[in-house]
């Protein structure tokens, strides 16, 4: 009998697993299951370091994102970039990372981007800029 | 064969088998759930990818949990309840392990996601496994009630010797 039942365990062990699997609520995009902060990290390396901002759009934005960043300003001088993170802040559904940015010519511009992430989306994005920090430039958002 | 000739069918053998459902359904779901997990965590795809709540307090929890390790323990604990069950060994204890991650599953599907659909909904894991949790574990009481005792007295280090009496 304890052969019997360990059997149909196992089925019910399949049959549980097989269900969840195929649940149509998942999208499997690769943000879902990570944790918010995960699924910044991943966004930005597609986005700024790779370059491949419709990618990124494509796996990690929703159709309903509210995106405060117009798509021509995403990668500042339209290539990519290494962010240089200065930290991280997250808390449940929301991550604001601060990173800084050297140009070419050898300019410093600080941003903030605040991300709202749920389900492993992310559904808004802000983002504060303050170029040239050392000559105090006034705080301007975008 | 001859063993399921000889099985009587009257009230008694259905409740066992109600009760055999219940310990083998929720056992299989915690070994699903913790294995999925730890699926993720060794770099595997998941069974399923593990949900973070829908509205923010249950957020706050479930990642906290994660990134203080504490869904480490959970999630183990999870499948060695849930091995515990479907090999059926060690059946109460295996509930009383369970017993703590059901009610947290409970409280942040119907207190902190607001669930309350799923109060009455037998389908609805969030809630269904605390009830399961909790009908074994009335089924099993009979194991519980010697540690129930009110007046308890503590016995010697020298008990230790009735420790393999738990593999009869």
């Amino acid at each position: 009998m304890r052969i019997l039942s360990i059997i149909v365990g196992a089925i019910f062990v399949y049959w549980i697993a097989h269900g969840l699997h195929t649940n149509p609520r998942w999208t499997w995009s690769p943000g879902e299951g990570e944790l918010p902060r995960d699924v910044v990290a991943l966004y930005m390396d597609k986005a700024y370091k790779q370059g491949q901002v419709d990618e990124a759009v494509k796996l990690f934005f929703t159709p309903k994102t509210e995106d405060q960043v117009p798509a021509e300003n995403v990668l500042p001088d339209g290539k990519p970039f290494e962010p240089q993170v200065k930290r991280v802040i997250a808390e449940g559904f929301n991550v604001a990372v601060h990173y800084s940015v050297e140009s070419d010519a050898g300019e410093t511009a600080e941003y903030v981007e605040i991300f709202n992430v749920r389900g492993g989306r992310i559904t808004a994005r802000e983002r504060i800029a303050r170029k040239q920090p050392n000559a105090a430039a006034p705080t301007d958002s975008q | 064969m001859n063993a399921f000739k000889n099985i009587k069918w009257d009230m008694g053998t259905v409740g066992q088998l109600v009760i055999s459902f219940l310990r083998l359904y929720l056992g299989a779901w915690m070994i699903v759930s913790g294995t999925s997990y730890w699926l993720h965590q060794l770099g595997f795809q998941p069974i399923f990818p593990q949900p973070f709540g829908s509205l923010p307090d249950s957020n706050k929890m479930l990642i906290t949990f994660v990134e203080v390790g504490l869904f480490d323990l959970v999630k183990t604990l999870e499948i060695v309840g849930g091995v515990l069950l479907v090999l059926n060994i060690f059946v109460p204890l295996g509930l009383l392990i369970l017993f703590p991650i059901s009610a947290m599953v409970f409280y942040n599907a119907v207190f902190l996601n607001h669930r309350y659909d799923g109060i009455l909904r037998l389908t609805y894991m969030g809630t269904a496994c605390l009830y399961m949790n909790v009908v074994l574990m009335l089924v099993y009481i009979r194991h519980y009630l010697p540690m129930l005792k009110f007046n308890a007295r503590s016995g010697s280090i020298t008990d230790i010797k009735y420790l393999p009496e738990i593999f009869k």
